[in-house]
């Protein structure tokens, strides 16, 4: 493969996706292609659909009309694409939902060996790696639920990327988080966003948007109403409501 | 807005049928419904051949069949000449006559203990422990048979009886209570009720429309408490106005060798419910006061806090929100209640399950009596779960 | 502030006053104020009094030959005498893997383990006086403490942990149940059917397998219930429901009588067997209740996480839903054990010899003790108090450290 097609390469391509909760038409026809290597942010008024759409990308949510296709895979009802698919994708909640039960440790590695079939040793080893790449290792042997948010939210990041995944998903990594602990996960984020990783993120952090996004989009109501670079979202938006949302955060 | 489509998920995109989540889903069922039914239909071929090598009858028409045997202690008339069913039914009816009397002793006697075993007396708390300890850690069962034999060898002579004055005699022969009789002048008391019942109400929502603004002589009238009075002041004048008092009490007198008068409770009635109370008021007391327990502490000190006194932050704040908790598992024992009024096999006292034994061994129709009492024992739990639910809508609906 | 206002500083040591009550003032603060506390503790001195009135005089004259000739009655029923050897040495492992109990889960099993070896001593003590209890018997009783001892020096090692415990127990119970029954007739170990199994054997038998087969099958169904595919759900909640509602006893009657209806005409079923059904049919409903209560209080977030980390969906319950659930449900599972412990006597109804039935069958069965009732069920209940006892504070032990959060 050239340099130039890996350039190009698509990682998440979605057309027309459509998705009902009971009569509720959450989302009303998305269409978006994310390549290799971009970082995608994404915001708008709460309940607008931002959630339900990343969640339809790694099927935590089924969608009901329109395509998905994630690296070249489609999502269907295949129960082998929805793994791998899965497998591919890594995802950040807002509430961590780190396993209480497990230590850090095996809360990273735990992943690895159940569905990448790995050694207990090299699973290890790569948690531990991955602990260093969050600047955490020394918490290693620790319960979630004896680390502070920033931390946890930060083990969780470790753990997403524990699996090597293509693209890694966040949705709203920050917002649970108390304001002094927000800058060291966005920190992570940063580092990971400059090392090349495809990132699809919801936040309303529009600092972190600014420094690394290539892409913003607007979700209101089921729909993207203005998508473009940070430059000209934040300084010259066409669209009312984004200006309206835009004057409101910033 | 569009609607949302519905498609044949089965045939999508030339996924291999059994990778598809939808297909693997229903494959999964359908195996286990076949492994079920395949089960059901081997005891079912069972069943058909022993009916019919041993002669067995498995309609339910039987059940209109003459009983041929008795139901001693019915609370409905009944004799051996009737059906089966109707049996059931009596049985049905000694079982509510036991487990309602038996709600009410054990919540009684449970709230005694579980105040006691509250008190900062430490002889009281101390008995009242010994009393939950004791008989939580022993079988129910066990407990009954070591009550019962007692009960039955130790009760007096009629001759000896213990009498309680006002209350009753007990001797091995039952139990008689001082029962209260209607007597002829009743039904006209009862209108007369009835009306001050009408009249209290009609001057209750007086009261609220003018916002409690109207006085007589002088005096605010209350809203709830003025009505009330007003009720009881009729009632009263309508008890002494009329020539006989609408009750009389009826007391039990030793006849020869044996009494007559008052409210019989055979003694085997009187085991099955001595034992089920005693027992289950241990559990009723760990729910009084681990619900009172439960009250948060904030809740006292904030009520202390405005001044109020010790009786008062009791009366008003702590009971009250106490018994809010209470209520859920106070029906789970009612329910265990219920299944435990079984346990009167073992003296014999007739309630459903007794006379479904009796009715299987009379005539042998295990199958449909068991199904009988089943349908009995759901429709008992059901409706103790509806009256859970709709407690627990009700208290969410008042908000907490 | 001027410093000859200073006042010199108290000693530290000095006690609270309330420390320093004399005995006159505790019982004046505990019993006899307010007026009405005299009162209460008049009634319950009263109380007091007159229980020990009836209770000294029986204890006195009571007829503890009732049970002390019929110990082997009560403790293993009519298992044949030459055979005994191997109830003896078949149960052994029992206190043994309490004593491992005890070691692993330390201050928890405490209570039950010192309740139970207590029991034992004082058991074999009384072996001493009067000769009625065999000489195995009394052997028995003397090495079990020892064993306990044994099993917790040996818990507290680390190679030995709680899967490991629970893995002996397993293997070790079936053992138990294999020696118990014997094999074919001619065979050093003759096959002893369960009509002559009896009295705290079949109790603790009893209680112990249905303990290991309640619990996983609780599981099942609380998984099945909570499932999303609807046949799963719609069986468990009728097995749940049906079984719920029905009391132990009706269950207990229609496994005897319904029950052979639907078996092949040949089989002539154990009825030790089919009244052990009935246990784990109810047991199993209300297991399966306490541990979808686990289910529930376990966040949809854990799932997501799990799957969006590509876990299978048997990964996903087995490794993060159900641990969490039934960590989260640990006290409702021993009180459900101690539930079903209580429940085994229910079995003496159908004429079963179980502790209690053996009771039962004594006090009806031997013309010497027709009256003997009371002395016979207070040591049967005597017997069912220390277990369950023991169990609930474990139980109690359980809430406490998940109260003080130490995991
Ligand atoms: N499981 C569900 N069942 C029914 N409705 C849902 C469900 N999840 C979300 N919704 C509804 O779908 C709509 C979109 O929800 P979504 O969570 O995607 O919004 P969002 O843009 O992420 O908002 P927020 O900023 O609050 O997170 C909302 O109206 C929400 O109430
Ligand atoms: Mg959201």
């Amino acid at each position: 493969m050239s340099a130039q097609s890996v350039e190009n390469e698509v990682m998440v391509q979605t057309t027309d996706v459509e998705k009902w909760f009971g009569s509720l038409h959450v989302l009303r026809g998305i269409s978006v292609t994310i390549k290799k290597g971009e970082v995608v942010v994404i915001f708008g008024p709460s309940g607008s659909g931002k959630s339900t759409f990343i969640r339809t990308l790694n099927r935590l949510e089924e969608h009901h009309k329109g395509e998905i296709i994630v690296d070249g895979t489609v999502l269907d009802n295949d129960v082998r694409n929805i793994e791998t698919v899965r497998s591919e994708i890594g995802m950040v909640f807002q509430q961590f939902n780190l396993f209480p039960h497990k230590t850090v440790i095996d809360n990273v590695a735990l992943a690895p060996k159940l569905v990448r079939k790995l050694s207990k040793v090299d699973a290890d080893e790569l948690a531990m790696n991955m602990l260093e790449l969050v600047k955490i290792p020394e918490q290693a042997h620790k319960f979630p639920g004896q680390l502070s948010g920033g931390q946890q939210q930060r083990v969780a990041i470790a753990r997403a990327l524990a699996m090597q995944p293509k693209i890694m998903m966040f949705d709203e990594p920050t917002s649970a988080l108390d304001p002094e602990m927000i800058a060291e996960v966005l920190d992570v984020m940063i580092d990971l966003a400059k090392s090349g990783m495809t990132m699809i993120v919801v936040t309303h952090e529009m600092g972190f948007a600014r420094e690394v996004a290539d892409r913003l989009m607007m979700f209101d109501e089921g729909l993207i109403v203005e998508e473009g670079t940070p430059d000209k979202m934040f300084d010259n938006p066409q669209h009312d409501r984004t200006k309206e949302f835009l004057s409101r955060v910033l | 807005m569009t609607n949302r489509p519905s498609y044949n998920l089965l045939i999508y995109r030339g996924v291999p049928i059994w990778r598809n989540v939808v297909f693997i889903r229903l494959t999964m069922q359908a195996l286990a419904a076949i492994f079920v039914l395949s089960i059901i239909w081997v005891l079912a071929v069972n069943l058909m051949n022993n009916a019919e090598q041993r002669g067995l009858n498995l309609s339910f028409r039987l059940l209109s069949t003459n009983a041929g045997f008795d139901v001693p202690y019915s609370l409905i008339p009944f004799d051996s000449s009737k059906s089966i069913l109707y049996a059931f039914f009596a049985g049905v009816a000694n079982t509510l006559r036991l487990v309602g009397i038996a709600m009410f002793t054990t919540t009684i006697l449970g709230i005694v203990i579980g105040l006691a075993r509250l008190s900062s007396n430490f002889v009281i708390s101390g008995l009242g422990r010994v009393y939950v300890e004791t008989l939580r850690n022993i079988p129910l069962i066990t407990f009954t048979f070591f009550l019962v034999f007692g009960l039955l060898r130790g009760l007096p002579k009629t001759s000896e009886a213990w009498r309680i004055t006002g209350i009753g005699v007990v001797s091995n022969r039952g139990i008689y209570l001082t029962s209260i009789d209607e007597s002829s002048s009743l039904v006209l008391w009862l209108v007369i009720v009835v009306l001050g019942a009408l009249l209290a109400y009609l001057l209750n929502r007086l009261v609220l429309k003018n916002r409690g603004e109207i006085k007589l002589f002088g005096i605010r009238l209350n809203r709830g408490f003025t009505p009330l009075v007003l009720l009881v002041l009729i009632a009263g004048v309508g008890w002494v106005a009329q020539p006989q008092a609408p009750f009389v009490f009826d007391q039990p007198e030793l006849k020869g060798t044996n009494f007559v008068g008052g409210m019989k409770l055979t003694t085997e009635f009187f085991a099955i419910l001595t034992a089920l109370t005693m027992y289950i008021a241990s559990y009723v007391a760990e729910i009084v006061r681990g619900s009172v327990q439960a009250v948060p502490k904030g809740q006292i000190e904030a009520a202390r806090a405005l001044g109020l006194s010790y009786w008062q932050v009791t009366t008003n704040v702590v009971l009250p929100q106490a018994a809010r908790i209470a209520v859920l598992p106070m029906i789970g024992q009612y329910v265990n209640l219920t299944k435990g009024s079984a346990l009167a096999i073992v003296v014999g006292y007739a309630e459903v399950f007794v006379v479904a034994r009796t009715a299987i061994e009379k005539t042998g129709m295990a199958l449909q009596i068991f199904v009988m009492l089943i349908i009995f024992y759901m429709i008992m739990g059901a409706f103790f779960s509806l009256v859970g639910n709709w407690y627990n809508r009700k208290v969410q609906f008042d908000g907490r | 502030m001027a410093v000859e206002n200073m006042t010199e500083p108290k000693p530290m040591n000095e006690l609270r006053p309330e420390e320093k009550l004399s005995i006159a003032g505790w019982a004046q603060k505990n019993l006899f104020s307010p007026w009405y506390n005299s009162v209460l503790t008049a009634v319950g001195v009263i109380l007091v009094v007159m229980l020990l009135k009836e209770a000294v005089p029986f204890l006195i004259d009571a007829q503890w030959p009732a049970v002390t000739t019929n110990i082997q009655i009560l403790l293993v029923g009519q298992y044949p005498s030459e055979e005994l050897w191997r109830v003896g040495a078949g149960v052994l492992p029992m206190p043994f893997i309490v004593g491992l109990a005890w070691g692993v889960w330390g201050s928890m099993m405490r209570t039950f383990s010192v309740t139970l070896v207590v029991s034992a001593v004082l058991t074999a003590i009384s072996s001493l006086f009067g000769d009625s209890m065999s000489s195995g018997l009394a052997l028995w009783f003397t090495v079990s403490p020892f064993l306990v001892l044994l099993g917790y020096a040996v818990g507290r090692r680390d190679f030995i942990g709680p899967r490991q415990v629970l893995i002996i127990w397993f293997l070790f119970l079936l053992l138990t149940l294999f020696f118990l029954r014997g094999f074919g007739e001619d065979s050093a170990m003759p096959h002893v059917p369960t009509d002559r199994w009896g009295g705290l054997l079949v109790t603790i038998l009893i209680a112990q397998v249905g303990i290991a087969v309640v619990l996983p099958l609780g599981i099942v169904l609380a998984l099945a219930r909570q499932s999303n595919l609807w046949f799963f759900k719609g069986a468990a909640i009728a097995y749940i429901e049906v079984l719920r509602a029905t009391p132990l006893l009706a269950l207990l009657f229609l496994m005897l009588i319904v029950s052979p209806m639907f078996l092949p005409d040949v089989t002539t079923p154990d009825r030790l067997m089919l009244a052990f059904i009935a246990i784990v049919l109810n047991n199993s409903a209300y297991m399966a209740e306490n541990i979808r209560g686990g289910l529930q209080s376990v966040s949809r977030g854990q799932v997501e996480a799990a799957q969006a980390l590509g876990m299978r969906g048997s990964h996903v319950t087995l490794v993060i839903v159900l641990p969490q659930a039934i960590r989260a449900t640990i006290p409702a599972i021993v009180g459900q054990f101690i539930i079903l412990f209580k429940d085994t006597a229910v079995i003496a109804l159908v004429g079963l010899m179980d502790l209690l039935g053996a009771a039962y069958a004594i006090i009806l069965g031997q013309d010497a003790w027709r009256t003997a009732d009371p002395e016979v069920f207070l040591f049967v209940a005597a017997v069912y108090w220390i277990f369950t006892y023991g169990m609930s504070s474990v139980s109690a032990g359980v809430e406490k450290r998940m109260r003080t959060g130490a995991d």
